[in-house]
């Protein structure tokens, strides 16, 4: 991280940091930043989505132990690629549902049967999220990158 | 795992009072500029314990 692309709004957020210490405890870590950037199609390429996924590619706890926040830099939508969640999921989920191996290009891959069970009791969203907003999920939520049909960087 | 900050956010990242503890290396501005694009992507990340205790 340098000066420039700092902004405290943004890494420092004070919500951010009062829900984070709120679920985690008192004094948390930031010890992860990095980019998403879903770019628009390239010429003749199939649009694809991700596999549906946990980043928590290894045995976890059962509790909340890490925490991801999001601030989108413009609005998000299922046009431009607004990220598919499976929202509960982080309350059941396990290595054993998981496909890959801890740092393979898809590793945290969650097994398609057990999507198709999960999608029967609580289908996945790509919400609405508007530029600027605070997004914070739980490491093990399933979800996935959808494609960017626009024209922008998302 | 620690984040890679340039040495001239020290302070601001050292002042901030919400409690926050943001786990850093500090390195030169030219440093950050020279390597930030050899990193992995995501998955390449372990984010499990440094130092993890089995069978517990």
């Amino acid at each position: 991280m340098i000066k420039s692309h700092f902004d405290p709004s943004i890494f420092l957020n004070p919500l951010a940091t009062q829900v984070t210490t709120s679920v985690l405890g008192p004094k948390p870590r930031l010890t992860f930043m990095s980019g998403n950037s879903a770019l628009p199609p390239a010429p003749g390429v199939e649009p694809q989505s991700q596999p549906v996924h946990t980043d928590a590619d290894f045995d976890h706890p059962e509790s909340p132990f890490a925490l991801v926040v999001n601030v989108p830099l413009i609005d998000m939508d299922i046009h431009n690629g607004s990220t598919e969640v499976w929202l509960g999921t982080h309350n059941t989920t396990s290595l054993a549902a998981q496909e890959g191996k801890q740092g393979d290009r898809a590793s945290g891959r969650i097994a398609k049967d057990l999507l198709e069970e999960r999608r029967q009791q609580r289908p996945p969203s790509q919400p609405l999220v508007r530029k600027g907003s605070i997004v914070i999920r739980d490491f093990r939520l399933w979800h996935a990158g959808k494609p960017n049909f626009s024209n922008d960087i998302r | 795992m620690k984040v890679e900050c340039s040495e001239d956010l020290e302070a601001v990242l050292d002042r901030d009072g919400s409690g926050l503890q943001i786990q850093k290396t500090l390195v030169s501005e030219q440093t950050i500029l020279d390597e930030y694009l050899n990193r992995g992507y995501g998955n390449s990340y372990n984010f499990d314990q440094e130092s993890r205790l089995e069978n517990f």
